[in-house]
C-alpha cells in the first residue's frame, strides 16, 4: 500500500484505490506510467522544462543525462536530452532549467563529439540571463587535467549570466555516488514540481540480479589466449577470446568491452609492506561489504594510479610536511615531474605515516575502475563471444618494475577456462556506415586494429559491396604484424580491398600510418571523393594528431583547399559522421 | 630435356611468364604477405633469387596469425669465384641494410 500525502490533488478514496494499486508495482512500470500519462497532457498545463545537456565520449555522459532525464519526468518535469554533438549553444538561450553532463579526456580536451560545441560556447557571446543550471563533471584524478572542461562549462555559464542552482559535481572514474548525490541535489534546487517524486534515485538504477552489465559485471569465460607477438618481438600484444554464452549481453562492431581486473599479489604486498600491515585485518568495503584487507585491497581499490587527490588524502592523514609543500600551487610543474613513472607505493614509502589503519588505509583509495577496451570480433561472426586485442603494459619505473593493472592481469593472471567480469560499453559514435555502399578508410596501429577486425568482419557477415582499406603499423613487419593471416583471407575474399603497412623500426628512418597516408593522397583523396568514412583509432596523444594532420595535407594538396578550407572540410565530416575516432 | 617427351611444368610457366616477368613486380607490392606465390617462386630463380621460410617456425607462427617466415636468398655473380675487397663490403653493408646481416 502506498500512502500518497494529503495535498496530492486526489480524494481520499482516489488516494486509497491509487495506493492500493500502485503497490505492487516495479520501479520501470511507475516510471512508464508516469511517463505516458504526462505524454497526453497537452501543453497549456505548465510543466517546468528541463534541458539535460551532454558531451560524452566513452557514453558514460550520455548514459548519465539519459537517467536524469528519466528521474526528472519522474519529478514532474518535461524534460529532454540534448547531445553536444547535435546541437548549437545559440539553444540555450531558449532553455530555462539547465543540467551539463560533460566528460574530459587526455590531457584536458572535451569528448570528440563535442568539439565543435565547447569551441563555440567558450568563445562566449551568448546572453544567459534567466537560465538556472548546475554542472556534472566527468573525469579521472589520474590524469592532471581532471574534470577540466566540467569546471570551464560551469564558470563560463556563470560568466554569460546564468544562475548556478547547484554546485558542480567533479566525478571520478567511480562516479555513481557522487552523481546520485548531484542529480538529487540539482532537481531539488529546481524547486517544487507538480507531480510528487516516485522514484528515487537511488531505487531507480536497481536492476534485477540476474541482469548483467555494469553494476552486474558477467563472469565471461575465457575460451583462448593467444599471444600474436612473435619471438623476437619487443612487443607484448595478446588475443583473448571469451564466451558471452549465456550472459544476456551483446554488442555492435565499434562497441568496448569493459574488464573488471584484479591487482597482482606483488603489487598488493608490497603495498602492506610499505604501510606495516599484515593483510588480514578485516575491513568493511562500500562495494563488497566484509572482507580482508588483503582481499579488498586484491579486488576492489585502486592502489597503483598515483593523482594529486590520492596525494592530498595521504598527506592529510600522513601529516608530512614534505609532501604538502610538494602539493603546494608554487609546485605544481614539480609535483607533475614527481608522479611521472611513480605509483602509490612510491607515496607511502617516501611520505611514510606513523601509523596507518587498515580501514584508514582503504578510506584514502578509490575504487578499482574497470578497463575499457576496443571489441576485436564482429558479433554476427563470432556468435556468443566476444574478442579483445590487449597490448601488455610493462615498464620500469624509478628503479621498479611496473605493469598496467588490467592488461597484465588479462596476461599474467588469467588462463583459458577462468572467468574474468566484464560488461560492455556502447559506443555509438564509432560504427560502420549504415549505408553498405559507402566505401571505409581505417587508421589502425597497434592495438588500434581491434574495432577494424570487427568491422571488416562485420561488413562481410552484413555482405556490404563498399570498398574498405586497412592502413596498420606497428615496430616491426616479421613479429608484429597483428593478425596477418586474418587480412590475407580477406584480401583474398574481398572484406578488405586495400592493405596498407607501416612498420617504424623495419629500416633505418622511423615510417609511421600519417607517412602512408601522404604518399596515398591522391587515391585518399578519391576516396573521401566517393564519400568514403574515415576511421582512426590507438594512441590518441602522438598517432591521433598526426593522422589528424595527414589528413588534413590531403584535403587541402588533393582537394585543392587553404589549410582553413580543409579544417572546415574536416569539420563537416565529423559533423556528418564520416570522420570518426577511437582514442585513448 | 629430352626430344619427344613431355615439357616439365617449369617449362609451361616460363612459357605464360611474359619473358620471365610472371607477376613479380605486382608481388613485391602486396605489403600483405612477406612471400611470393605460384609462379612467381620459380621465376625469380632466374633472376638470382631463391624464396624459403623457415620451417621450424611455420607452427609457431601459424598460432601467432602470422604468416610463414619468408626469406630470400639473393646470389650475386662473381667471375671467378673471386671478389674485390670493396666488393665484399658492398655485399656486406646490404646484407646489414636490406637482409637479416648474413652474407657468404
Amino acid at each position: 500500500m502506498i500512502n500518497f500525502p494529503e495535498h496530492a490533488p486526489f480524494s481520499a478514496e482516489e488516494r486509497k484505490a491509487l495506493g492500493s494499486i500502485a503497490a505492487g508495482w516495479s520501479v520501470e512500470q511507475r516510471l512508464w506510467l508516469s511517463d505516458y500519462l504526462a505524454r497526453g497532457i497537452s501543453s497549456d498545463v505548465m510543466l517546468p522544462a528541463l534541458t539535460v545537456l551532454y558531451g560524452t565520449e566513452s557514453g558514460n555522459s550520455e548514459e548519465l543525462a539519459e537517467r536524469t532525464v528519466k528521474l526528472a519526468k519522474a519529478r514532474g518535469f518535461k524534460a529532454r536530452s540534448r547531445n553536444m554533438a547535435e546541437s548549437t549553444p545559440a539553444e540555450l538561450s531558449k532553455v530555462e532549467n539547465l543540467l551539463v553532463v560533460v566528460s574530459t579526456w587526455g590531457e584536458g580536451d572535451p569528448p570528440e563529439t563535442a568539439e565543435d560545441y565547447y569551441q563555440t560556447f567558450m568563445a562566449g557571446g551568448l546572453e544567459l540571463a534567466g537560465v538556472r543550471f548546475s554542472v556534472c563533471a566527468l573525469g579521472d584524478t589520474s590524469y592532471d587535467q581532471y574534470c577540466l572542461i566540467g569546471k570551464e562549462f560551469d564558470e563560463q555559464l556563470a560568466k554569460l549570466g546564468a544562475e548556478r542552482v547547484a554546485p558542480r559535481a567533479d566525478c571520478d572514474v567511480d562516479f555513481e555516488e557522487l552523481y546520485v548525490s548531484w542529480v538529487t541535489q540539482a532537481l531539488d534546487s529546481f524547486g517544487v514540481v507538480s507531480v510528487p517524486a516516485i522514484a528515487g534515485p537511488g531505487s531507480e538504477v536497481a536492476a534485477p540480479a540476474v541482469e548483467y552489465g555494469k553494476k552486474n559485471p558477467f563472469p565471461a569465460k575465457l575460451l583462448e589466449k593467444v599471444l600474436l607477438s612473435a619471438p623476437g618481438s619487443k612487443k607484448e600484444t595478446w588475443h583473448f577470446e571469451f564466451s558471452l554464452e549465456g550472459s544476456g549481453l551483446s554488442y555492435d562492431a565499434g562497441d568496448s568491452l569493459a574488464v573488471v581486473p584484479t591487482n597482482a599479489k606483488e603489487v598488493v604486498e608490497a603495498l602492506l609492506k610499505v604501510v606495516g600491515l599484515k593483510g588480514d585485518e578485516e575491513v568493511e568495503t562500500k562495494a563488497a561489504g566484509k572482507k580482508t584487507l588483503r582481499a579488498a585491497l586484491t579486488a576492489n581499490y585502486d592502489i597503483t594510479a598515483l593523482s594529486r587527490k590520492a596525494a592530498k588524502s595521504w598527506q592529510a592523514h600522513s601529516g608530512s610536511q614534505e609532501l604538502a609543500e610538494l602539493l603546494s600551487d608554487d609546485q605544481k610543474a614539480q609535483f607533475k615531474e614527481w608522479i611521472y613513472g611513480r605509483q602509490i607505493v612510491d607515496l607511502l614509502s617516501e611520505f611514510p605515516a606513523r601509523e596507518t589503519g587498515a580501514q584508514e588505509l582503504i578510506s584514502m583509495f578509490r575504487s578499482l575502475p574497470p578497463r575499457l577496451y576496443s571489441i576485436a570480433s564482429g558479433p554476427k561472426a563470432h556468435e556468443g563471444e566476444v574478442h579483445l586485442t590487449v597490448a601488455a603494459v610493462r615498464y620500469e619505473g624509478h628503479g621498479i618494475e611496473r605493469k598496467g593493472v588490467a592488461s597484465t592481469c588479462l596476461a599474467d593472471l588469467i588462463e583459458v577456462d577462468d572467468f574474468v567480469p566484464v560488461f560492455v560499453t556502447p559506443n555509438k559514435r564509432f560504427r560502420p556506415p549504415e549505408d553498405d555502399a559507402a566505401p571505409i578508410i581505417m587508421v589502425g596501429p597497434g592495438t588500434g586494429i581491434a574495432p577494424f577486425r570487427a568491422f571488416v568482419e562485420e561488413r562481410a557477415a552484413r555482405g556490404t559491396s563498399g570498398k574498405s582499406w586497412l592502413v596498420f603499423g606497428d615496430q616491426r613487419y616479421t613479429y608484429d604484424f597483428l593478425y596477418q593471416l586474418e587480412w590475407q583471407d580477406h584480401l583474398k575474399s574481398g572484406a578488405l580491398s586495400h592493405l596498407d603497412v607501416a612498420f617504424s623500426r623495419d629500416q633505418p628512418e622511423k615510417v609511421y600510418v600519417q607517412d602512408r597516408i601522404r604518399e596515398k593522397a591522391a587515391e585518399m583523396w578519391q576516396w573521401l571523393e566517393e564519400g568514403a568514412h574515415f576511421y582512426v583509432c590507438g594512441d590518441a596523444t602522438r598517432m591521433a594528431p598526426d593522422v589528424h594532420a595527414a589528413l588534413l595535407e590531403v584535403i587541402g594538396s588533393e582537394g585543392g583547399r587553404s589549410a582553413e578550407e580543409a579544417e572546415s572540410f574536416l569539420a563537416d565530416m565529423k559533423k556528418s559522421g564520416r570522420y570518426q575516432r577511437d582514442v585513448y | 630435356m629430352s626430344k619427344d617427351g613431355k615439357p616439365s611444368a617449369n617449362e609451361g610457366i616460363k612459357d605464360r611468364s611474359n619473358f620471365l616477368r610472371g607477376t613479380i613486380a605486382e608481388g613485391l607490392q602486396d605489403l600483405s604477405t612477406g612471400g611470393l606465390s605460384g609462379d612467381d617462386q620459380q621465376l625469380i630463380k632466374f633472376h638470382g633469387s631463391y624464396q624459403q621460410d623457415d620451417r621450424d617456425l611455420r607452427a609457431a607462427r601459424r598460432k601467432h596469425k602470422l604468416e610463414k617466415a619468408y626469406s630470400f636468398m639473393i646470389r650475386i655473380r662473381v667471375p671467378g669465384g673471386v671478389s674485390t675487397p670493396q666488393q665484399w663490403i658492398e655485399m656486406d653493408r646490404m646484407a646489414s641494410q636490406f637482409g637479416n646481416e648474413t652474407s657468404s
